[in-house]
């Protein structure tokens, strides 16, 4: 027969302990006394059981220990008596190890940061009510109020983005915009980095990847730039950020999108797009002193020529031309559109041979050599700066892309009055080539905070910044439609409407199929210059030019 | 006399190459003294040297790592790129003239300063001064002046009947013009000083009995002037060949190598290599190309130069 194993009478600490165990309430009060210095009796409550089978004896009023002593010392005291010393002391260094990994972790808290950048404050709060609530209610209130401080701290957490930019762009009109981006993004902050220019800006940009200083955006005349860049891994794709945001990218021209792809990724927003020299502007006024009409956007290449020829003049009859008919934008990019024009490509389809030396790559030289040698309306490259004659009145018309025509209308309008026409239309195709080009901007692969430079990236291909930085003196309405379209911009500038139209079918350049682009941009302006100085032929330069680029389209990927 | 020798060495202690200890430490603060001059010349000269004469062997656009290429720089340089021999002739052609009118002329400067003639401080200065212009500013005022229409050059030719050239817009008269360019900063330069100094350095006596000999100021230059400054003449040389051949600037800022490929130098060339194209691999096989041929050129000069260079107190067998 096995006898009952005699019960341990409870001590008073112990049934403290164990009254505590049943009683939040009561270990509150025991704990919040605690901690102040005067201990004060606890009173039990005569019904409560201590153990299961057992009625404790009414307690009357129990003093756990001597009164000297704090009442935490008291509890402690009690615990002691409950625990061993080995678990006690094991108990402590799991206390202290928590708490030492806890220390060692400050990272927790910008992970609850980031989390709840992307959660709404108010799910993460009802999520930990829920869960506290469980337990004890003074607790939640707290842990509540805590983490909800910690949310707010977080969202208002200022984030510094570099953009590296041109002195050119990042200019009054910029700053006067900038306050709507900072007040639409108050945590972030944004630090441009100033290239001085066009030329400075593609070194600088490989220097400061290469040493891993380079900033968040980069931007740059769209189209074989960005290729390199991207196939270099300095830039990289915007899909994801398009697709998870939601952005609008098909309110951008086609062909601005199609010079801002590589190898099938969107790689830049194309911010400000135009469909290349497609829309020489004049002096208007010298057609007037001249008794001639403006011309109109349906004349022909041979009315083009009757004009060119008409207003260049020797003016003193001293045998040297005093003012000119046109100073053309040369190398590629002003050719391009006139080849295309004609019916012509730069390169095969496969972007590995040249075809220059083509009919219409032939036609396009020829055109251009005799407004040099043979009607002599164009002044020689190496002289005076055309925009300058232009200016100065000493040159009536200038080819270049559409974002000169706003700024040249302003620096000329206390001169002249500065127009705007058409191209004529080829006169083996009837029709207008294009190029397009502009300014796109592209996300870096080193940027710190994808997040908050897409928000920068969206705010720079929005139709409020296309239409407000056009109203604050770009030059062009940025690339979208409803910018190009916009009626305040036609009030403005009613020859937009012209650019609209041919941007709608407008087409991007052809790139090398190595990206050597640069390469060949060089070789081709050096042979273009010696033929508009008489020294070459224009089928000596067009044979000239297909043998060196070839060479050049023979070598690897840049 | 012993017992100074013994406090010198060995009362001191004796260590290693018999050195004391007071020469072991200045030896040791010597060392210290050069140390920063040493790591510097380390760090930013040697190692980037060496590092570019490996890159000669790679393509490399700074972006991604190098790419192992063996001899194929050197030998597009020397087969296959057909603007590498233009360029180098352009440069050939530019120092032939360069040197030998420098020389002369910043030798004849130095002569007339030589003079002891009134306000020859003056002189000196205003000789000097277009040396101290920026090379920049230099060449862009350069062009300006020689602008074919606006330019201050043809207009003057202009007054007097004459139709200027086209100057740096023109491919055959670009190059003249920066020799031009070239010799206006250079005459006065630190070469005029150079020679300045040779000539001071002439014993009087020489002179004196040269003239007792019955000899003219003509005899006197080519006897006694010329030997006793050759080498000076010898230094300015090299120094005026190596600079002759490492034009750039003023094809840089001025005319960007054009019209066409008219001023295209060797160096901008490998600028252009390196700077528009990011192809450093090529680049440097085309500095390091440069670097033998300029080598070769100063060799040749050196050893040319026991022919007619005279070294006072040198023994000729």
């Amino acid at each position: 027969m096995t006898q009952p194993e005699p019960t341990r009478p409870a001590s008073p600490d112990r049934r403290i302990v164990r009254n505590l165990e049943h009683r939040p309430a009561l270990a509150f009060q025991a704990f919040t006394t605690s901690l102040g210095h005067v201990p004060k009796a606890v009173k039990l409550r005569d019904d409560v059981p201590v153990q299961q089978g057992r009625k404790e004896t009414p307690a009357k009023t129990v003093h756990p220990r001597d009164t000297r002593y704090p009442c935490a010392l008291c509890l402690g005291g009690a615990i002691m008596q409950l625990l061993s010393r080995r678990k006690f002391l094991a108990g402590a260094e799991l206390a202290a190890a928590g708490v030492l990994l806890g220390a060692c972790q400050p990272k927790v808290v910008e992970k609850i940061v980031k989390e709840t950048v992307v959660v709404t404050e108010e799910r993460v709060v009802e999520v930990e009510k829920e869960k506290v609530v469980k337990e004890t209610v003074v607790v939640t209130e707290e842990k509540v109020v805590k983490e909800t401080v910690v949310v707010e701290k977080a969202v208002k957490e200022t984030v510094t983005i570099m953009p590296v930019t041109m002195a050119y762009y990042w200019d009054d009109a910029m700053n006067a915009l900038m306050p709507n981006f900072l007040e639409q993004f108050p945590h972030i902050k944004v630090e441009p980095i100033v290239v001085p220019g066009w030329s400075e800006y593609p070194v600088k940009l490989m220097a400061m990847h290469a040493a891993a200083t380079l900033g968040d955006t980069v931007e740059y005349d769209m189209g074989w730039q960005f290729m390199e860049w991207a196939h270099k891994g300095i830039i990289r794709p915007l899909d994801n950020l398009i697709e998870a945001t939601g952005f609008d990218i098909d309110m951008f021209y086609p062909s601005g999108r199609e010079a801002s792809t590589f190898q099938g990724h969107l790689i830049a927003i194309p911010e400000d797009t135009h469909p290349g020299c497609v829309a020489p502007y004049y002096n208007a006024d010298m057609l007037g002193e001249l008794g001639l009409d403006p011309p109109s956007n349906d004349w022909d290449y041979a009315e083009y020529l009757q004009y060119l020829q008409k207003v260049t003049q020797d003016t003193n009859n001293d045998g040297q031309t005093d003012i000119w008919g046109i100073g053309c934008h040369s190398s590629i990019k002003g050719l391009y559109p006139e080849l295309r024009a004609n019916g012509g490509t730069m390169y095969d389809a496969e972007a590995r041979k040249c075809l220059y030396n083509s009919e219409a790559g032939l036609m396009t030289l020829k055109n251009r050599y005799d407004l040099f040698q043979t009607y002599k309306v164009h002044p020689l490259p190496g002289g005076e700066a055309y925009d300058s004659l232009y200016r100065s009145g000493k040159m009536w018309m200038r080819l270049m892309t559409p974002t000169h025509i706003m700024s040249m209308t302003t620096a000329t309008k206390d001169l002249f009055r500065t127009e705007a026409v058409v191209m004529p239309k080829s006169t083996k195709t009837g029709e207008i080539g294009t190029a397009t080009t502009g300014i796109g901007y592209c996300m870096t692969t080193l940027t710190k905070y994808p997040e908050e430079t897409w928000d920068f990236l969206q705010w720079i291909g929005s139709q409020w910044y296309g239409l407000e930085a056009f109203h604050q003196g770009f030059t062009t309405p940025g690339g979208r439609k409803d910018t190009w379209g916009d009626a305040s911009v036609a009030e403005q500038w009613p020859f937009a409407k012209e650019i609209a139209a041919i941007l709608e079918y407008s087409e991007a350049y052809e790139n090398p199929w190595n990206l050597r682009h640069q390469e060949i941009q060089r070789v081709f302006n050096e042979i273009e210059s010696r033929m508009y100085l008489g020294e070459i032929q224009p089928d000596e330069a067009a044979d000239t030019i297909v043998t060196e680029i070839d060479k050049i389209l023979e070598m690897p990927m840049i | 006399m012993t017992a100074i020798s013994q406090r010198s060495t060995g009362a001191s202690g004796t260590g290693i190459f018999g050195w004391s200890r007071l020469r072991r430490r200045e030896i040791v603060n010597g060392y210290l003294y050069m140390t920063p001059w040493l790591i510097g010349l380390l760090v930013f000269y040697f190692i980037p040297i060496l590092w570019s004469f490996i890159l000669t062997f790679t393509d490399y656009n700074i972006v991604r790592a190098p790419i192992f290429l063996g001899i194929a720089n050197y030998k597009r340089l020397l087969l296959e790129d057909s603007y590498v021999w233009p360029s180098l002739y352009r440069t050939f052609y530019y120092a032939i003239v360069m040197v030998p009118v420098g020389l002369i002329a910043s030798l004849l400067a130095a002569m007339l300063l030589n003079q002891h003639l009134n306000g020859t401080t003056w002189f000196r200065t205003f000789f000097f001064l277009p040396t101290l212009t920026p090379a920049v500013a230099a060449a862009f005022i350069w062009k300006w002046l020689m602008h074919p229409e606006m330019g201050l050059i043809n207009y003057l030719l202009w007054q007097v009947g004459i139709k200027g050239p086209g100057w740096m817009s023109a491919t055959r008269w670009v190059i003249p013009s920066m020799m031009i360019v070239g010799l206006w900063g250079g005459i006065g330069g630190t070469r005029m000083l150079i020679f300045l100094a040779g000539l001071q350095g002439v014993p009087q006596e020489l002179y004196e009995a040269a003239e007792i000999d019955g000899a003219n100021s003509w005899h006197k230059f080519l006897n006694v002037t010329l030997p006793m400054i050759s080498p000076t003449f010898l230094f300015n040389l090299i120094l005026g060949v190596i600079g002759a051949l490492q034009v750039f600037t003023i094809a840089f800022t001025a005319t960007d190598g054009g019209p066409g490929t008219a001023s295209t130098f060797f160096t901008l060339y490998i600028y252009r290599q390196a700077f528009e194209f990011f192809s450093m691999g090529y680049a440097s096989a085309l500095a390091w190309f440069f670097l033998v041929v300029i080598l070769a050129l100063t060799l040749l000069n050196f050893h040319f130069s026991g022919r007619w260079v005279y070294y006072e107190g040198e023994v000729r067998r």
